[in-house]
C-alpha cells in the first residue's frame, strides 16, 4: 500500500524549481496541448514530458497506480467518442478512407482512427506533467505559489490542504476497506467483479463521512489559530524566482508559440496528411 | 489458543513498526496492551485479523497458522473494533449497521433481528435502534461497532481504546459486559491507556514501547516499576496520585478501593 497520487519528497531539478514556476509551466502546457490536435507537436511534446519525468527520478512504480487510472479514464473516453461520433474524423478531415464495416452506422475509418490517436496523445502529453507537477510540489508551497500568482490566500491553503490531505484520505480508504472486509463485505479476489464494484461503493459512505469530518476537524482549528483575519500573510515555504524557474516558464511559452505557429500553418486546428 | 512468533512488520520497506513480537494469549483471558502513541498497538490488532500482513513470523490461532486465512475469514474468530467508529460505520441507520454482517452471510431476517436487538441491549443502544448513525455522539458511535463486532461472535475480540470519549456510567457498563462475555468464555484484548481499567479488569498486560514489547506482566506488577511504568505512558489513576501522597502502598491501596467501589456499586 504506497500513497498514489500526492507529494513525494525528492531532490531534483523539478523538485528545486519554484511552484510558480511548476504551476506556470503546468497551465501552459496544458493550453498548448489543448489547443492543437497536430500530430507533430504532440509527439514532441509527448517525448519532451517523458524525458523530464525520467529526468525527475520518479519510478515507474511510483505512478503505475495513477497511470493505469488515467488509462482507464482515457479508454472510456475514446469508446464514447467512437460511440457517439464514429464519423468525426471524417468529418475532419475531409475525406473517408474505410477500412472496414462493422455494423450499423460504425465501421473503422483511418481519418477516425487518427483522429483518436491524436486525442489520446493529448492525455499522453498531459499526464507526465500533471504527475510531475502533483509529485514534485510540496502543497505548502504550492499555496505560496498561488498566492503569488494573484489567487486570493485562502484559496491556496484550502487547494493546499486538499493536496495535503490525500494520503490520509488514501489510508482511511484502505482501513474501511479493511475494516468492511472483515464485516463479511468480500473484496478480495475471491468474489465476482460486479459483486466487489458494488461493495467498493459501500466504502465511499465512510469515507465521505471521515472526510468532512476532517474538513470540520480543520476548519474549526484554523479558525482558532486566527487564520483569515489578515489580508495578508507570509509563506515560509515561498522559493525566490531563480534562473532556472524563468528558463522553465520560457519554454512553456516556447512550447504554447509552436503549437501556435502550427495552428495558423495549417489553417486550423488539425494537421491534415490525408490531402 | 493464539500464539504470535517473532512477528515483525513495516507499513514502509525502510522503517519497521514493529519488530520480533512474541506472545502467547490463552484462552478466557482479558489482556490489556498498553503502549504510547504510536507504540505500533493498533498496528499489532491490524496485524491480528489480517488487514496488514507481516514481513516476518507466524500467528497461529489453535494451533493452525493463520497465514492463507482472508480479512474476512478471520473476522469469524477474531473480532476487531477498531479506534476511529467513523471507519467502521458504513450504513445510514443503526440497526442496519449492527445486521450488516448478519445479512452478508445470508440469515433470516428474524434470526437477524433477535441478534441485533441482543446486541443493541448489552451496547445500551436499543432505545436508539431506529435512529439514524449522525445523530449519535462520538461514544455512542463507539458502541455501535461494538455491537456490530459482537454479532459475529468471534472467539477473540480486540477493542481498541473501548471506553475513550464514554462517560462514566457508560464506561462501567461496557466494561461490565466485555467482563461478563469473557466470563462466558471469550478472550478480550484490550488496547488502552487507561491506568484503571487496566487495574481493574485485566489480569495481565504487554507493554508496548516504539515497536518492541518491552513487558508482558500483570498490572500490579507495571505498577511497582516505576520506570516501566513512564515508558507505557499510562494515563495515571487519580487513585495513584492520593496514595502516594497520603504515602500509602498504592499497589495494595488501589486494589483494595477497587475492590471496596466494586462491593459498593453491587449493591
Ligand atoms: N497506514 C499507515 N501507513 C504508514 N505508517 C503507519 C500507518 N499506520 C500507522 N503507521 C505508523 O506506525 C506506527 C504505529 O502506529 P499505531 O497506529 O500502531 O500506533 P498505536 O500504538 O495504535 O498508537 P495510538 O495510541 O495513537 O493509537 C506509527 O509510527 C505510525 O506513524
Ligand atoms: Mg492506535
Amino acid at each position: 500500500m504506497s500513497a498514489v497520487l500526492s507529494y513525494v519528497e525528492k531532490d531534483s531539478f523539478i523538485h528545486r524549481l519554484t511552484g510558480t514556476a511548476k504551476l506556470l509551466f503546468f497551465v501552459i502546457w496544458s493550453i498548448a496541448a489543448m489547443i492543437t490536435y497536430d500530430t507533430r507537436v504532440l509527439a514532441g511534446m509527448f517525448f519532451t514530458g517523458v524525458v523530464f519525468f525520467i529526468l525527475s527520478g520518479f519510478k515507474w512504480k511510483e505512478v503505475r497506480f495513477a497511470v493505469f487510472f488515467m488509462a482507464v479514464l482515457m479508454g472510456i473516453n475514446l469508446i464514447g467518442i467512437f460511440l457517439f461520433s464514429p464519423e468525426q474524423g471524417v468529418k475532419i478531415y475531409g475525406t473517408r478512407h474505410e477500412l472496414c464495416h462493422l455494423f450499423w452506422r460504425y465501421s473503422i475509418v483511418t481519418e477516425q482512427l487518427f483522429y483518436m490517436f491524436n486525442f489520446m496523445m493529448k492525455y499522453l502529453v498531459v499526464i507526465p506533467v500533471a504527475l510531475l507537477f502533483i509529485m514534485a510540489t510540496n502543497p505548502s508551497e504550492f499555496a505560496a505559489s498561488l498566492n503569488k500568482i494573484g489567487v486570493s490566500y485562502r484559496v491556496g491553503y484550502a487547494v493546499a490542504i486538499a493536496l495535503r490531505y490525500i494520503p490520509d484520505v488514501q489510508r482511511d480508504y484502505h482501513e474501511i476497506s479493511q475494516a468492511q472486509q472483515a464485516r463479511g463485505v468480500d473484496l478480495s479476489r475471491k468474489d465476482k467483479t460486479l459483486e466487489r464494484l458494488k461493495n467498493s461503493a459501500a466504502i465511499l459512505f465512510p469515507l465521505v463521512l471521515s472526510s468532512l469530518q476532517r474538513i470540520e476537524f480543520i476548519s474549526n482549528a484554523m479558525e482558532l489559530r486566527g487564520f483569515g483575519k489578515q489580508k495578508k500573510r507570509t509563506w515560509i515555504m515561498e522559493k525566490p524566482f531563480m534562473k532556472r524557474d524563468y528558463a522553465a516558464v520560457v519554454f512553456a511559452f516556447v512550447t504554447l508559440a509552436v503549437s501556435v505557429l502550427c495552428m495558423f500553418n495549417n489553417g486550423g486546428r488539425y494537421f491534415n496528411p490525408f490531402l | 489458543m493464539l500464539t504470535v512468533e517473532e512477528l515483525s512488520f513495516g507499513y514502509t520497506p525502510d522503517k519497521e513498526n514493529l519488530s520480533d513480537i512474541n506472545f502467547t494469549i490463552y484462552k478466557g483471558e482479558m489482556v490489556s496492551i498498553v503502549g504510547k502513541n504510536g507504540a505500533g498497538k493498533s498496528t499489532l490488532a491490524k496485524l491480528l485479523c489480517g488487514f496488514v500482513t507481516q514481513n516476518h513470523g507466524s500467528i497461529t490461532l489453535k494451533g493452525r497458522n493463520l497465514a492463507d486465512d482472508t480479512i474476512k475469514e478471520r473476522a469469524g474468530y477474531i473480532g476487531y473494533v477498531m479506534q476511529n467508529p467513523n471507519q467502521m460505520i458504513s450504513k445510514p441507520m443503526i440497526y442496519d449497521e449492527v445486521a450488516m454482517s448478519l445479512r452478508l452471510k445470508g440469515m433470516t431476517e428474524e434470526q437477524v433481528q433477535e441478534k441485533v436487538h441482543e446486541a443493541l441491549k448489552i451496547c445500551g443502544l436499543y432505545p436508539f435502534r431506529n435512529w439514524p448513525v449522525s445523530a449519535l455522539s462520538y461514544g455512542q458511535k463507539k458502541r455501535v461497532t461494538i455491537a456490530s463486532i459482537l454479532v459475529q461472535e468471534p472467539e477473540i475480540l480486540i477493542l481498541d481504546e473501548p471506553t475513550a470519549g464514554q462517560d462514566f456510567r457508560h464506561y462501567t457498563e461496557i466494561m461490565e459486559f466485555l467482563k461478563e462475555l469473557n466470563e462466558r468464555g471469550i478472550t478480550v484484548l484490550m488496547i488502552t491507556h487507561d491506568m484503571h481499567l487496566m487495574l481493574e479488569y485485566t489480569e495481565r498486560s504487554l507493554v508496548f514501547s516504539e515497536g518492541h514489547m518491552i513487558a508482558d506482566t500483570t498490572p500490579a506488577k507495571l505498577f511497582s516499576d516505576p520506570q516501566l511504568l513512564r515508558r507505557a505512558s499510562l494515563k495515571e489513576t487519580s487513585l495513584f496520585e492520593l496514595a502516594k501522597r497520603c504515602g500509602l502502598d498504592s499497589e495494595s491501596y488501589i486494589e483494595k478501593f477497587i475492590r471496596y467501589d466494586r462491593q459498593v456499586r453491587n449493591k
